[in-house]
């Protein structure tokens, strides 16, 4: 009978204390000294982490990092800690589509500080239909061909080629001196399924129309004689790549356009910090991808923000200000400014910025901007599990061989679409 | 007193009467098999039954519609099953045959200090985790051998499905052999050094010694080995989702990776819980078959 008391005694004694545990655990969170985020710019790395303590200095607040590289399956990671019940309090969302699943677990901003200095070209790509405004975004990216100033000169090739005829010409010229024309990282899933597929898909004047075109079945990929057109493009690379493919990764890409091994890269200029650390007196520049032969826009290059950055709803209210005065902290702070533009070589999504001090790469994406010259991307429209997903194999399989021809895989991604709706 | 309680305990079980005091010691055991067992398990069961995206919104409940689509040979489910008993079959073979020729070779002739040196490198490989090993093998097979200009070695090893395959059956057997020949080796050093002399006094050569002496007495030892690597090779995961990412284009998603595709990439979690129930049923088969087997077929002399 001592016994039975004695056991049940213990186990009331552990039940009491997991209790009071984690009611301690909710009155550090009242004070709100510590937020943690989760985001997909590993290659901020260092730098970003430098950042963080310079925050912790100024306002004693702890800022918690788990970061991964964009290759390492952001989404599907973000969607296994909530499925574990771990929700970051801060996180990165691709936009629109990824919030039509993640609703639930975004706190809606009200009349964020940050707005007033959003510049023009990202207004409307935060706020939902019903006008929720779902993150913060802090920078615009540019997907293009990074090419070798110095190996363009040197095959005389003076002025950038505008459509597909002339970089047809500029890849023989570039043959002719012994360099090997692309560096492609296309065995990377995002580089073919998301940014190329970008690039054929969004280059249009009515890219909205398109893709709800796309989503209610009342437009189709295989009907669409750009995207078809799309395979002159494809095949004009893949004949004259330095490496395999298949075989590159966008890291080795990156490695070997750095080198001088290869004179074009198909990348963006958020790749260009690791390429000036291998190289650092690199001189690139970045022009279009011509999509097919009857391409009007093929000196234009892709842009759009990235991410977006988001508060988690599931957090106290304590909590929920603390971040939300970091995020504000992040885009208004002058060295949080700084950091952006000079460490991250970012271009930022706000006018309050001093961009005197933009990386080269950055002041000429900023100025296709202004020409008028870029096309907005819709990847983060499409079905989620598309663009590193179905797409990428799709395309990596035609690279392969698998598809008779390029038709027969846009038939496949059409399927694909359908599938995932 | 200790001694008449335990006999008053032991007459209490053989009389198979247990008394709530007894009941209660396995309560911590039992709440731990509820919590990290039974509670997931049934989930997951229910799950498969619904429509539903895993994050948000609401669950659709469809009854068996989910297992339909999976024995659909179209769908990328029935070629990752394929794929899954392709790579078992061959890695299961190709595993216990190299590690019972290195155990033979140790405990017969190199029975010098050699021998014990010889067992550590080969068992090293078995302590590196998979997915750093997937990565170790990555870089390997992309850059060091791309560097060697022989035949094989200069071959696109990650960038066609069929080199892709042999490249994930290398790097799991180079793993798993070691584990395995540790196993035969501990059979082999079991076996009575009577017999084995007295065989070779009666002037039996090597091989009927191996194949009459030696091999029906490990016979234990490699119907478990068989099974481990069976249940191993099905549940590949962290070899493939580093060393080649499923690619390429999907050529080498294994059963267990395809789970997880499709309950977190492709945000079916009904469809994707469906597969693990049949992941479920194949692995506890196997494992249940071996049970079976060890039992019936273990020989002594």
């Amino acid at each position: 009978m001592k016994k039975k008391v004695l056991v049940f005694a213990l186990v009331i004694l552990v039940a009491m204390a997991s209790v009071f545990a984690s009611a301690a655990a909710e009155n550090t969170a009242e004070k709100a000294k510590e937020i943690n985020i989760f985001h997909f710019k590993a290659l901020w790395g260092e730098d970003w982490l430098d950042l963080m303590k310079i925050y912790e200095e100024q306002t004693g607040v702890h800022v918690e990092t788990d970061m991964v590289g964009g290759d390492s399956g952001y989404a599907t990671l973000l969607k296994s800690y909530i499925a574990a019940g771990e929700i970051p309090d801060i996180f990165m969302v691709h936009g629109l589509a990824e919030y039509d699943e993640l609703k639930d677990y975004i706190e809606p901003m009200k009349n964020p500080a940050w707005e007033k200095n959003v510049a023009a070209f990202a207004k409307s790509a935060y706020t939902t239909a019903d006008g929720v405004i779902m993150g913060m975004p802090v920078v615009a990216e540019y997907f293009g061909l990074l090419y070798n100033k110095d190996i363009f000169a040197k095959a005389g090739i003076t002025e950038t080629p505008k459509n597909l005829a002339e970089l047809a010409a500029a890849v023989e010229k570039i043959k002719a001196i012994g360099v090997a024309p692309f560096a492609t990282g296309f065995s990377t899933g995002w580089v073919v399924g998301q940014h190329m597929m970008n690039t054929a898909i969004s280059k249009r004047a009515d890219i909205q129309a398109f893709i709800s075109g796309l989503w209610d079945g009342t437009k189709k990929l295989t009907d669409d004689k750009q995207v078809l057109e799309f395979g002159q493009t494809l095949d004009l690379i893949l004949a004259n790549t330095y490496a395999n493919p298949l075989q590159e990764d966008h890291a080795a890409s990156v490695t070997n356009f750095a080198t001088g091994k290869a004179a074009m890269l198909t990348q963006g200029n958020w790749k260009e910090n690791s390429i000036r650390t291998i190289n650092p007196d690199i001189n690139i520049g970045i022009m279009g991808i011509p999509v097919g032969s009857s391409d009007a826009n093929g000196d234009s290059i892709m842009s759009g923000l990235p991410f977006l950055l988001a508060i988690n709803s599931q957090i106290s209210d304590a909590k929920k200000q603390a971040c939300m005065d970091f995020l504000n902290w992040f885009v208004t702070d002058p060295t949080a400014q700084k950091y952006i533009i000079e460490k991250f070589a970012g271009v930022p999504a706000y006018s309050n910025f001093d961009t005197t001090n933009l990386s080269p790469l950055a002041k000429q994406c900023v100025a296709y901007d202004a020409a008028g010259k870029s096309f907005a991307w819709s990847f983060s429209q499409w079905p989620t599990n598309l663009p590193s997903g179905e797409f990428a194999v799709d395309v990596q399989g035609y690279i392969g061989g698998q598809y008779a021809s390029w038709a027969d895989c846009v038939a496949q991604m059409q399927k694909d679409w359908e599938n995932s709706i | 007193m200790q001694l008449s309680r335990f006999v008053f305990v032991m007459k209490k079980l053989s009389n198979n009467r247990y008394t709530l005091n007894d009941v209660l010691y396995t309560v911590p055991a039992f709440l731990i098999f509820i919590l990290v067992l039974l509670i997931p398990l049934i989930t997951t069961f229910i799950a498969a039954l619904t429509k539903w995206n895993g994050v948000g919104g609401s669950m659709q409940f469809i009854g068996f519609g989910n297992f339909k689509k999976i024995f659909d040979p179209e769908t990328s489910s029935w070629k990752a099953l394929v794929f899954s008993f392709k790579f078992t079959v061959v890695s299961v073979i190709i595993t216990n045959l190299i590690a019972l020729l290195i155990a033979l070779v140790i405990t017969g002739r190199m029975k010098s200090p050699l021998g014990g040196a010889l067992r550590v490198v080969y068992f090293i490989p078995n302590l590196v985790g998979g997915l750093t090993m997937g990565f170790i093998w990555r870089f390997i097979f992309l850059r060091v051998f791309s560097t060697i200009n022989l035949p094989l070695f200069n071959a696109l090893w990650l960038a066609t499905p069929s080199t892709a395959y042999w490249a994930s059956i290398i790097v799991f057997c180079w793993k798993n052999i070691g584990y395995v020949m540790l196993i035969y080796i501990a059979n082999l050093q079991n076996i009575e050094r009577d017999v084995l002399e007295s065989a070779m006094l009666d002037g039996a050569s090597y091989i009927s010694v191996l194949f009459r002496i030696k091999l029906p007495l490990i016979v234990p030892a490699i119907t478990s080995s068989l099974f481990l690597i069976i249940s191993r090779a099905f549940k590949l995961f962290d070899i493939v989702f580093s060393l080649t990412g499923g690619g390429p284009y999907g050529s080498t998603i294994s059963y267990a990776y395809e789970i997880y595709f499709e309950a977190f990439k492709r945000n079916n979690y009904g469809l994707g819980s469906a597969k693990a129930v049949v992941f479920f049923v194949i692995v506890a088969a196997v494992s249940l078959l071996q049970v079976y087997l060890t039992k019936r077929k273990e020989v002594e002399l």
